[in-house]
């Protein structure tokens, strides 16, 4: 096969970096991006984009380590450049704390990160209902920014972005070989994936640009994570919740959470207001399928459910499911030999 | 009982609010006037970065070391308080480079997390093979010394916009107590050789996803001679000129060129970075820092001034160490005239 027609469905940050890395890994593709949502309208955008993993409990944890560790190298790489401020990638540091002590008190992620230690009593004393605490040099992707710099690389890869929505991976039947289902909390209904289900975030953006370092309380609820050009307050995880709108009780509660934990966030200005809904799983689907209907074959291969953990894993998955496709490619080659026989 | 503070810098101002705070209600007849020829925006604390950070070998010994450390929790102690953003205060991480490994410096337990770096990181900085990590506080003057103005305002400390040419111009006023805080012009009132100016020049640029503070060191070229980039709350500093002896506050082209160019070499995103502003200004650099009494005149025109000035590049790290010092001669003094202290 000379040519394999690749269609991507999905447009956020796992689609946007899967038609990358295949682009990259198999020049030979003609890659094409479905998604009925854009930047700065998909998932990803509401995400802070912190490079600190999120456990899945179904995927084993050598695996989200190796995942981690690929994305956490390519986007080290990044940052050093001179194409970091267009990508939005940069390094912060700061702490985790901890009311109790962690399951982990060294999670799997801890030699991947920059300079992982416990804090010190010093440290500590700053937030005093804290008992323990980690603190670490880590990297954050700024959304927006690093999903326009991703569109950027694919349409100078020749890569065509469409808008589009996907109601039926059959519609692409006959218009592409394969078919790269990134399509986020969007699977549910266009694969009909129950085990996949929106754990709500609500989010805060504001501009407070004296703080320098994030701050996370170890039980993920609340965060302060500083960007380019704002800072993310954050959060909610809210189970099985589809509401995209903001909630004002939440918004407050979300703001006195982080004032606590950084009193000088009172002085921020310029609050807006983010919603979005993690594509949760107890493990990414990230395999190959073949659809049957009729006689008709559509190789899928499907790379969603990073809930939580995306940024924190997405160039990993990217390379696993480039990986997929190769193998799509060599079967359909196979197919094709057979068939000329 | 009528004390001036002469200088309206960091070292000034803050001198003149701890010996407000220290003495008003035990001395009511305490009557507290500045006097500057410059006042924020235009003084060379205005123009510093503001990272607390002193230098590597404490020159001074001990007692810099001490006022270095009581500086640093003064300002934590205000971290978790609403003043803090009015104040210019906040708390950043960053990395100290070398070429060579170097012994811990006296603040490494001051600063919060120090700790070498490790292989990877020293990986985001080609050329250099030993550095540290830590913890520091960031203290901007243009919020800072207008904080402190507000706050001597509200005392009632009377401010005025004039140069002093003399101590003497003072005492034939009714000033009881001069104290200098003149910072790199102190030898226009009182010649001191160990006093020089060490310029220093900065460019300022828009460069909002650099968060950690980059001082690099060349030991050989000494302090600050090595290129710097301090992030600020609005605007990114980029540094690393000093040159004792010159006196030139106007920006040089060259200097402009060198900091640019060293500076992107170090962090090559930089070179997207807007340029905002360009400044130069002059470290009142000296051995150690003059903290002491004299006593000027005889008899009945015995005239007392405390000296707080030469704080080089380490100013607003050292300031309220200096500044509690500086109260507690004055409270000898006062002590002395049986007006202060306790009965």
């Amino acid at each position: 096969m000379a040519s394999p027609r690749v269609a991507v469905v999905g447009a956020g940050l796992v689609g946007l970096s899967t038609a990358l890395r295949i682009t990259e890994a198999l020049p030979s593709c003609r890659v094409t991006i479905l998604s009925e949502q854009f930047s700065p309208n998909t998932t990803s955008d509401v995400a802070a984009g912190m490079l600190i993993p999120h456990t899945y409990p179904g995927t084993p944890i050598h695996v989200q380590k190796q995942w981690f560790k690929e994305t956490f190298t390519y986007l080290f790489a990044i940052s050093s450049s001179a194409e970091a401020p267009e990508a939005g990638i940069h390094l912060v540091s700061g702490w985790q704390v901890f009311k109790n002590p962690p399951k982990d008190e060294v999670p799997f992620w801890s030699d991947v990160v920059l300079g992982f230690r416990s804090m010190s009593e010093a440290e500590l004393q700053k937030f005093p209902q804290h008992k323990y605490g980690q603190a670490f040099t880590t990297l954050k992707c700024d959304c927006p920014p690093y999903l326009l710099w991703l569109e950027n690389r694919l349409k100078a890869n020749g890569v065509h972005l469409h808008t589009r929505k996907v109601a039926d991976l059959w519609e692409l039947h006959g218009e592409y070989d394969i078919v790269v289902n990134c399509a986020g909390i969007g699977a549910r209904q266009l694969v009909g994936d129950q085990q996949l289900f929106p754990v709500r975030g609500q989010v805060l953006k504001v501009h407070a640009p004296w703080v320098k370092n994030f701050v996370r309380d170890g039980d993920g609820s609340t965060y302060i994570y500083p960007g380019v050009h704002s800072i993310t307050l954050g959060g909610t995880r809210e189970k099985d919740s589809w509401h995209l709108s903001p909630d004002s009780g939440t918004t407050k509660d979300i703001f006195d959470r982080c004032c606590s934990l950084e009193p000088s966030l009172q002085r921020a200005q310029d609050i807006r207001v983010k919603v979005g809904l993690r594509p949760s799983r107890s493990h990414v689907r990230l395999q190959r399928e073949v659809l049957s209907r009729g006689g008709a074959k559509l190789l899928v291969v499907h790379n969603y459910g990073h809930g939580a953990g995306g940024f924190s894993v997405h160039r990993g998955t990217a390379e696993e499911a480039a990986r997929l496709v190769a193998e799509c490619i060599a079967a359909l080659q196979g197919s094709l030999s057979r068939a000329k026989l | 009982m009528r004390v001036a503070i002469v200088g309206a810098g960091v070292i000034g101002l803050s001198t003149a609010l701890c010996v407000h705070e220290r003495f008003h209600a035990l001395v009511p007849q305490l009557q507290l006037e500045v006097y500057a020829d410059r006042f924020t925006p235009h003084t060379t604390s205005d123009g510093a970065a503001g990272l607390w950070q002193p230098y590597l070998s404490d020159g001074g010994g001990l007692q810099e070391t001490v006022w270095n450390k009581e500086t640093f929790e003064h300002l934590l102690g205000y971290l978790g308080s609403p003043e803090a953003k009015e104040m210019g205060l906040f708390l950043i991480s960053g990395y100290n480079l070398f070429t060579q490994p170097v012994p811990d410096p006296s603040w490494k337990n001051i600063v919060l997390g120090f700790r070498n770096l490790t292989p990877k990181e020293l990986e985001l900085f080609p050329g250099y093979s030993y550095g540290w990590f830590n913890t520091a506080l960031m203290l901007e003057c243009r919020s800072y010394l207008p904080w402190l103005t507000n706050r001597l305002a509200q005392r009632g400390v009377k401010f005025f916009h004039r140069k002093v040419e003399s101590f003497q111009e003072m005492f034939a006023q009714g000033i009881d107590v001069v104290i200098n805080c003149t910072g790199v012009r102190a030898g226009e009132l009182q010649p001191d050789p160990a006093l020089q100016p060490a310029r220093g020049q900065v460019i300022k640029v828009l460069a909002p996803w650099v968060k950690h503070f980059i001082i690099t060191h060349d030991i050989e070229s000494g302090i600050y001679s090595s290129p710097y980039v301090i992030p600020g709350s609005e605007f990114t500093v980029l540094g690393g000129i000093y040159q004792e002896g010159n006196w030139n506050e106007e920006n040089s082209t060259q200097d402009h060129k060198s900091i640019w160019e060293r500076c992107c070499r170090l962090l090559p995103a930089l070179q997207n970075a807007k340029i905002v502003q360009e400044w130069s200004g002059l470290r009142p650099a000296r051995p150690s820092v003059r903290l002491e009494r004299e006593s000027l005149g005889h008899g009945r025109s015995r005239a007392e001034v405390i000296h707080n000035y030469g704080h080089g590049g380490f100013g607003i790290t050292i300031h309220w160490g200096c500044a509690m010092a500086a109260a507690r001669l004055l409270g000898s003094i006062l002590q002395e005239k049986q007006l202060g202290g306790p009965p």
